[in-house]
């Protein structure tokens, strides 16, 4: 018998990873959990008041009432007004349109942009040849882009780039790469030393395979945690960013921004203005942070039930 | 059927870095062969480097010295790509059940892959061969989507043996396939991969820390001490008389489940060295009950000191001599320390 | 001869996330002063959890429900913690299944068998460092003066199961709980430790349990055994009895495999590879039997005499006993 090279013939898996009824033990497994279920309501609410928000707004949530500034919360005004006379609540729930665009496409850039660098870096650590440069150039990279305070680096990268909601995202993905890119890294130290790994290899698995089709899987859990806070962080930061002048422009109904403008308000007892954006951007953050943790409980099957 | 070699393993050789260009000696100067349809046990304590010579043929790890031709190739230099396809004549099971196994993969899927992988078969031909190998370890279809954690540590063995067996492999290095498990499931999966041999005319190197697990499934047993083959003999022979005084301290530190069996005072003194620092002698010098000043001197060959016996030590045709006569249960102990 | 200790019927669940799990379920037994037990069982029997239940040191989510344990006539599931304190390491020791884990890593063996010493007994730290040299000595260490300056890494395994032996001897224990001393262990040095610890047992005059999964240790080295099956006692025997024959169905069954992997021998019938399962009535091992009859499903058996000093949990412990099953 001739040793034959490798087939490159039908090489799909007969079996789907996830097949049918995948639906229907997704149900059941929610429905164990009221946390998870909660963090389902409020990311389905934030998603339709980012399709729908402005629509089902009381007042255009960007053209000023004359006359009305910084009422308190009336039956007019659910959440008051604030110091242009705008209503607190029309911004506050047109607001996801423009946070979740940034704050999701920016978490999941970076997500897929630091777990691949992450098992790369990880999975070739040591080795030799191209392999071990690519790694070693990964973390240096890493290195450089957090040295920097992160504030002033966004602001540089929007200043050199120019403002826009896609410089926004742009900056935010690029200084959330490292934080996916190590809790990553660290978990594929762990993962590429355990058996299954030497199994994938005799296999007959590629190092590519092996690194991409069985280390990672088992190394996404800490990566998949960091999301909630990853878009937690990027809302705050993009705030901030709209505060100097330097995100998205400022009657666009943003959550960071309304805070900050609010803010000097609260001090002459105007409250309403900062807490209700405070408050809907604290229950957004709470949501995907409950979705998050769930939904890394679903991927793992030994957790399932 | 016997007598053409599958495997020939000649003077490996495996190093491993310890810093300050120091090297930690796990294997030095191994050679072995297995023949189609054989089953050698490789056995030693940990240290012995017999977990290392089985990644070293698999190449898991890479040799540092020495050839390993399988099949009339040399395994030992082969670049990747030749490598791959030929995994599915190698194979191997792993001592951890659960561990062996990816958590995220069903059943189904671990058994198939090494198929899909390195044979050229409609994935519906694939799927009846995954149903097949899952029966002939006595588990069924119904275990295709159910994953690794959902089974007991024995039929995690079975899964892990499935897939080992799956492509049709000629050689299996078994490492440590019994040490995790429980009595119970012990005899179960050793009867296992008895039958398998038998039926599959597999050839199989049955890596051990455990003289008697290896007892029921291999013809021939090398032990390991130290990075070195200090004995090879038939199973039964190794069973009836050791040669090496290693290997004779090794099957009387056997615990039968019997307590009016007599144990055997052959005891060795001390620990194991490191295999960092070797002696440059015979490897057992300062725990053995025989060594003499010529031993520290230089290491002995293997050599063949009776029909099929094969020994690495300078005092055991004459030690062994005196034993027989004197009806022996072993030497008196060393003292301790 | 009178009772050392006593462990009557306890209850220990461990609170999962998915409700409680019951791990020992009514297991109890007894040592006489001087004794060696051995107490074997498969991975998840329970073994390890009744070693701790017995010198209280199982915190949340393990909760002991029910139960006693009678040690020199006082029931130590009812003591305070600052009580058993004084009884741990004093009266009863415990060695580990992983000797280098128990040790503190950035310790001096010799301090930390000094602060053994010094935990119960007034004494200077010039006298506790003497001490712990002298205690290195006797458990077979080489240049003990120089190893007690010796940091746990700088050991192999077999050396850091010598130092712990060290120290659950340092007080003359009445009683020795070794957790599985030789799991992580070479074989040639487990002869070397087991040996060990029956010496010093029997000079220190102390008391042994001994928790394996080896037949064949406990065989050799003990005098009594129990088996543990789903966190019950199945039976206790004399060790000369018990491997002449025994009268659990489970004890037949682990006899025969502990031989069959041992030898060339082929085949042991029964399939038993299975998970436990704790079923709400009946005997624990029914659904895994080969003799159980359709009433082992319903009533739960108790442990009872089968012969003289042995006791098992079968309602056909007569008829195993004699050999008229096939178990």
């Amino acid at each position: 018998m001739t040793t034959q090279l490798l087939p490159d013939t039908d090489m799909r898996p007969a079996w789907p990873t996830r097949g049918r009824g995948e639906f229907r033990s997704f149900l059941a497994f929610a429905r164990g959990r009221p946390g998870f279920l909660l963090g389902l309501v409020i990311v389905a609410i934030t998603i339709f008041l980012a399709f729908f928000g402005p629509m089902v707004a009381p007042y255009p949530p960007e053209r000023a009432i004359p006359g009305a500034g910084l009422l308190p919360p009336s039956a007019e005004h659910a959440m008051g007004t604030d110091v242009s006379g705008m209503d607190v609540f029309s911004r506050v729930i047109s607001a996801p349109r423009i946070d979740l665009t940034i704050a999701l496409s920016a978490t999941v850039i970076a997500f897929v942009g630091g777990v691949f660098l992450g098992v790369v870096s990880g999975f070739y650590a040591g080795s030799r040849g191209i392999g071990r440069v690519a790694s070693e150039a990964i973390m240096r990279g890493a290195d450089i882009v957090q040295a920097f305070p992160v504030f002033i680096f966004a602001l540089a990268l929007v200043g050199f780039r120019g403002p826009g909601t896609e410089n926004v995202i742009a900056a935010l993905a690029f200084l959330n790469i490292p934080y996916f890119l190590r809790v990553t890294r660290g978990a594929v130290f762990q993962v590429r030393e355990r058996p299954f790994v030497e199994a994938a290899r005799c296999a007959g698995n590629t190092e590519r395979g092996v690194a991409f089709a069985h280390v990672m899987p088992n190394a996404l859990g800490p990566a998949l945690a960091n999301i909630s806070p990853g878009i937690g962080f990027a809302i705050l930061l993009s705030a901030a960013l709209s505060f100097v002048g330097a995100g998205v422009p400022k009657p666009t109904p943003e959550w960071g921004s309304m805070i900050s403008i609010g803010a000097p308000n609260m001090m002459t007892g105007q409250w309403w203005t900062a807490l209700f954006p405070g408050l809907a951007l604290g229950v957004t953050v709470l949501g995907y942070a409950l979705v998050g943790d769930g939904i890394q409980d679903f991927m793992d099957p030994t957790k399932r039930r | 059927m016997m007598g053409e070699r599958l495997l020939d393993v000649r003077d490996l050789v495996k190093h491993f870095p310890a810093g300050h260009r120091r090297f930690v000696k796990a294997v030095s100067g191994v050679s072995f062969h297995i023949e189609k349809g054989e089953a050698l046990a490789l056995v030693g304590e940990s240290g012995s480097g017999k977990t290392t010579v089985g990644r070293c043929i698999l190449r898991l790890i890479e040799p540092t010295a020495g050839t390993i031709i399988f099949r009339g190739q040399d395994v030992s230099t082969m670049e990747q790509d030749r490598l791959r396809a030929l995994r599915p004549h190698m194979q191997m099971l792993f001592q951890e059940p659960y561990d062996s196994l990816n958590p995220r993969m069903p059943i189904g899927r671990i058994v198939e892959e090494p198929i899909r992988l390195g044979k050229d078969m409609s994935p519906r031909k694939r799927l009846e061969r995954v149903v097949e190998v899952l029966d002939m370890v006595r588990l069924g279809s119904w275990a295709l989507d159910k994953y690794p954690h959902q089974f007991s540590a024995g039929e995690q063995q079975r899964i892990g043996i499935a897939r080992a067996i799956a492509t049709e492999p000629e050689l299996v290095v078994l490492d440590e396939p019994t040490s995790a498990l429980d009595v119970s499931v012990r005899a179960e999966i050793l009867d296992l991969l008895t039958d398998l041999q038998e039926q599959l005319g597999l050839s199989y190197l049955f890596i051990s820390h455990d003289l008697t697990a290896v007892r029921r499934v291999c013809h021939r047993v090398a032990i390991m001490y130290l990075g070195k083959i200090v004995e090879t003999g038939s199973t039964a022979e190794m069973f009836e008389q050791p040669l090496h005084p290693y290997s004779r301290a090794l099957l009387s530190s056997v615990l039968y489940p019997d307590p009016h069996e007599q144990l055997s005072r052959f005891v060795l003194a001390g620990e194991i060295p490191s295999p960092i620092d070797l002696p440059p002698g015979c490897h057992l010098y300062g725990r053995c009950p025989w060594a003499v000043d010529a031993c520290n001197a230089a290491y002995p060959d293997l050599e063949e000191i009776l029909p099929g016996r094969r020994v690495a030590c300078f005092r055991a045709r004459e030690e062994n001599a005196a034993d027989t006569t004197a009806s022996g249960s072993g030497r008196r102990p060393p003292g301790s320390f | 001869m009178a009772l050392l200790l006593e462990v009557k019927d306890v209850h220990v669940s461990f609170l999962a996330d998915a409700g409680p799990v019951r791990v020992l379920n009514g297991a109890g037994l007894s040592l006489r002063a001087g004794e060696s037990l051995g107490v074997v069982g498969e991975s998840g029997s329970g073994k390890t959890v009744l070693v701790r239940t017995i010198l209280g040191l199982l915190q949340p989510p393990w909760q002991v429900l029910e139960g006693s344990v009678i040690f020199n006539g006082e029931d130590l599931l009812k003591k305070k913690e600052e009580e058993l304190r004084h009884i741990r390491g004093k009266e009863i020791a415990l060695t580990s299944p992983e000797p280098r884990k128990h040790l503190n890593p950035l310790l001096r063996v010799g301090d930390q068998i000094a602060n053994v010493l010094q935990a119960h007994r007034d004494m200077p730290r010039k006298g506790a460092t003497q001490r712990a040299v002298e205690l290195l000595k006797s458990v077979g260490i080489p240049d003990p003066h120089l190893r007690v300056g010796y940091y746990p890494h700088e050991l192999s395994g077999g050396m850091c199961q010598r130092v712990i032996i060290a120290m659950a001897l340092a007080h003359s224990p009445k009683l020795i709980l070794a957790d599985e001393p030789t799991a992580g262990l070479d074989v040639t040095i487990s002869r070397q430790i087991l040996d060990l610890m029956r010496d010093l047992v029997r000079e220190f005059n102390s008391s042994l349990i001994l928790v394996s999964r080896d037949l064949g240790v406990v065989a050799h080295y003990c005098q009594r055994v129990a088996v543990i099956y789903a966190g019950q006692v199945v039976e206790s025997a004399d060790v000369a009895d018990f491997y002449a024959g025994a009268a659990h169905p489970y004890s037949r069954h682990l006899l025969r495999a502990a031989a069959a992997s041992r030898d060339e021998r082929r085949g042991v019938a029964t399939r038993l590879g299975q998970r436990v399962v704790f079923p709400d009535k009946g005997c624990a091992f029914a659904s895994r039997c080969p003799v159980a009859l359709p009433l082992c499903k319903e009533e739960a058996p108790a442990l009872e005499p089968v012969a003289d000093d042995h006791l098992a949990r079968c309602l056909r412990r007569a008829e195993v006993l004699r050999g008229e099953t096939r178990a």
